[in-house]
C-alpha cells in the first residue's frame, strides 16, 4: 500500500493542501476576493452590479442621520400608540367571543373532586400574554374550588407554574420537571396520578405539539388550551378534531375574561393598547404598499 | 438569609425597581446596539443557565436519581445513569464512542415516541376528522362548505407551486387564462395565509410590549 504522497508547499503554507478550510461566510460576503471557479470574464460580469450595491448601501453621514431620526420618529409613534390605550380608555366591558363561551362551559362541566393537570410550558417571553389569561383561568379554576397538578417539560415553566399558583385557595401539588418532552409528557399520561381534566398552558408550538400527541389520548381525560395568539392557528385543527374541547388565546381573551369575571386587570388595561397597535401595523403595511406602488410606477415611467 | 427577607415589602419593592431597571435597559437597544443592553443580554444568558442547572439538580437528579440510589431502591435507575455518564465521555479521546450509544439511545427514543405519538395523536384523528367535515348530517351545511373550501384551498396553493407545463388531457389543453388564474389563486391565499399568521405573531409581540409598559406604569410609577 503505499502512502499518501506529502503535501507541496503552497504560497501560503498555513493553508497548504486544505481546501475548503476557510468557514463559508467570506466566500458569501466577499465573493470578488476569492478565487471562485468563474474566469475573470465572468467576475467582471458580477463585478459592476456588486459595486454599485455596495456604493448605494453604504450610508451617507446625511442619510444616516435621517434614518436615525425616521427609527427615532417611529419609536416614539409607536410608544405614543401604545400609551394612548391607557389614557383614552373606552371603559366598556368586553363581551365574551364563542371561544370563551366554550371555554368557560367546560370548566364549568369539570367534575369536582379530581385535580385538573396544567402543564405550564411557557417562560418569561410568553408571560406577558399568558400570565392575564391564565391569571384569569386559575380565577376560574379556584371558583369551581378545584385542586391543580402543574407539571412542566421545561425548567422555566417549573418557577412559572410556583408564581402563578402562589395564594391559589384550592390544594397545589406540583409534579416538576419531567425532562425528555414527549417522553415527559407520556410518562405523566401514563403514570401519574388521576387527573379531572388537562390543560395546556403555552406558547411553544413544539411543546403544544408533544402534549397533544402523547398525554390527550393517552389520559382519557376531557382537554383544553391557554395559549399565545400565534398558537391559536394551530391549534383549531385539533379542537375542530375534538381532541381540545375549548381553547382560549391572547390578551384579548383575557380581557374577556376578567369582564366576564368583573376582575379588571391588565388584559382590560392592555387590550385598547393592542388594538391602536394592531392599527398603527395595518396602516404602516398599507403606506408600505401605496409606497412601494408608486415608486414602480416611477420607475416604469422613468425608464 | 431566611425565605421571609425575600417576601418582604422592602425586597418586594427592590425587585420591582430592578425590574424597571432592566426593562429600561434592554429597551436602549432601539437606539443602538450598547453596554447597557449588553449588560441585559448577559444576565439574562446567565441566569437562564443557572436557574436551568439548579432546576435539573433539584427536581430531576437528587429526587430521581440520588435518593432512590441512596435507599437503595433504584438498581433499575442504573442501566440509565450509566448512558447519562456516557454523554460525558466526548471529552475523553479513548472513551468518546461510548457516548454515541448513549446518543443513539436517545435518539431512538425520541424518534419512536415521535412517530407514535403523530400517528396516534395528529395523523389519525386529523384524517378521521377530516373524513367527518365531509359528512352533512354530522356537522351541517356550513361545516360541508367549510370542508369544501379547505379542499378547494390546498388544491389551488398547491398548484402555485406546479412549476412544469400547463396539464394536458390528450388533445384538450387547460386554457391559459384559467391555469394563470388558478395558480393566481393560489398564490393569493398562501399570501393570506402568510398574512394571517405574521398578524398573529405581531399581535403576540405587542401583548408583550404593552405588558412591560403595563408594568411600568402601574408597579414602577403607579400611574394607573
Amino acid at each position: 500500500m503505499s502512502r499518501p504522497s506529502r503535501q507541496e508547499p503552497s504560497a501560503n503554507p498555513l493553508l497548504g493542501g486544505l481546501q475548503d478550510a476557510l468557514p463559508l461566510e467570506p466566500s458569501l460576503e466577499l465573493p470578488r476576493l476569492l478565487p471562485t471557479p468563474l474566469g475573470e470574464r465572468e467576475n467582471g460580469y458580477l463585478a459592476p452590479p456588486y459595486e454599485e450595491h455596495a456604493a448605494r448601501s453604504a450610508p451617507t453621514p446625511a442619510r444616516s442621520a435621517w434614518r436615525r431620526l425616521g427609527y427615532l420618529l417611529a419609536y416614539l409613534l409607536v410608544l405614543v400608540v401604545a400609551l394612548s390605550g391607557y389614557f383614552v380608555r373606552s371603559g366598556e366591558s368586553v363581551p365574551p367571543s364563542s371561544d370563551l363561551v366554550r371555554f368557560t362551559t367546560f370548566l364549568q362541566s369539570l367534575p369536582g373532586g379530581t385535580p385538573v393537570l396544567v402543564a405550564v410550558e411557557y417562560g418569561l417571553a410568553g408571560a406577558g400574554e399568558i400570565d392575564p389569561l391564565l391569571s384569569r383561568v386559575l380565577d376560574h379554576l379556584a371558583l369551581r374550588s378545584a385542586g391543580l397538578l402543574t407539571v412542566s417539560t421545561q425548567p422555566q415553566g417549573i418557577g412559572v407554574a410556583e408564581r402563578m399558583t402562589t395564594g391559589y385557595p384550592a390544594p397545589v401539588e406540583s409534579l416538576g420537571l419531567l425532562p425528555g418532552e414527549a417522553a415527559g409528557a407520556r410518562l405523566s399520561a401514563l403514570h401519574g396520578p388521576p387527573v379531572g381534566a388537562l390543560l395546556i398552558v403555552t406558547d411553544n408550538p413544539h411543546a403544544f405539539q408533544v402534549w397533544v400527541e402523547q398525554a390527550v389520548g393517552r389520559l382519557g381525560v376531557p382537554a383544553a388550551a391557554v395559549l399565545s395568539l400565534g398558537l391559536r392557528p394551530q391549534a383549531r385543527a385539533y379542537e375542530q378534531s375534538g381532541q381540545l374541547r375549548a381553547v382560549v388565546a391572547g390578551l384579548g381573551a383575557a380581557a374577556q375574561y376578567e369582564s366576564l369575571l368583573g376582575r379588571p386587570g391588565v388584559g382590560r388595561r392592555g387590550l385598547d393598547s393592542l388594538l391602536a397597535l394592531s392599527g398603527l401595523l395595518i396602516g404602516a403595511i398599507l403606506a408600505g404598499n401605496v409606497a412601494e406602488l408608486l415608486h414602480r410606477r416611477r420607475a416604469k415611467h422613468e425608464s | 438569609m431566611s425565605p421571609d427577607v425575600w417576601s418582604s415589602p422592602a425586597a418586594a419593592l427592590a425587585g420591582v425597581w430592578v425590574a424597571a431597571g432592566l426593562t429600561l435597559m434592554a429597551f436602549t437597544y432601539l437606539v443602538g446596539d450598547n453596554p447597557l443592553y449588553r449588560i441585559v443580554e448577559h444576565l439574562l444568558i446567565g441566569i437562564a443557565a443557572a436557574y436551568g442547572l439548579v432546576v435539573a439538580v433539584q427536581e430531576v437528579l437528587l429526587p430521581h436519581v440520588v435518593a432512590p440510589l441512596g435507599s437503595g431502591a433504584g438498581y433499575a435507575l442504573l442501566p440509565g445513569l450509566a448512558l447519562g455518564l456516557f454523554l460525558l465521555t466526548p471529552g475523553s479521546a479513548r472513551h468518546r464512542s461510548w457516548g454515541t450509544l448513549a446518543v443513539a439511545f436517545l435518539v431512538g427514543t425520541t424518534a419512536g415516541l415521535g412517530l407514535s405519538g403523530a400517528l396516534s395523536g395528529t395523523l389519525v384523528p386529523q384524517t378521521l376528522a377530516a373524513a367527518g367535515l365531509l359528512r352533512t348530517e354530522v356537522i351541517g351545511g356550513a361545516g360541508l362548505l367549510s370542508g369544501l373550501v379547505a379542499v378547494v384551498g390546498t388544491v389551488l396553493t398547491l398548484l402555485y407551486f406546479h412549476l412544469g407545463e400547463r396539464p394536458s388531457l390528450g388533445p384538450w389543453a387547460l386554457p391559459s387564462w384559467l391555469w394563470v388564474g388558478l395558480r393566481g389563486s393560489g398564490y393569493l391565499l398562501l399570501m393570506a395565509t402568510l398574512g394571517g399568521l405574521f398578524a398573529a405573531t405581531a399581535g403576540s409581540r405587542f401583548a408583550l410590549l404593552v405588558a412591560r409598559l403595563d408594568f411600568l406604569l402601574s408597579q414602577w410609577l403607579h400611574l394607573i
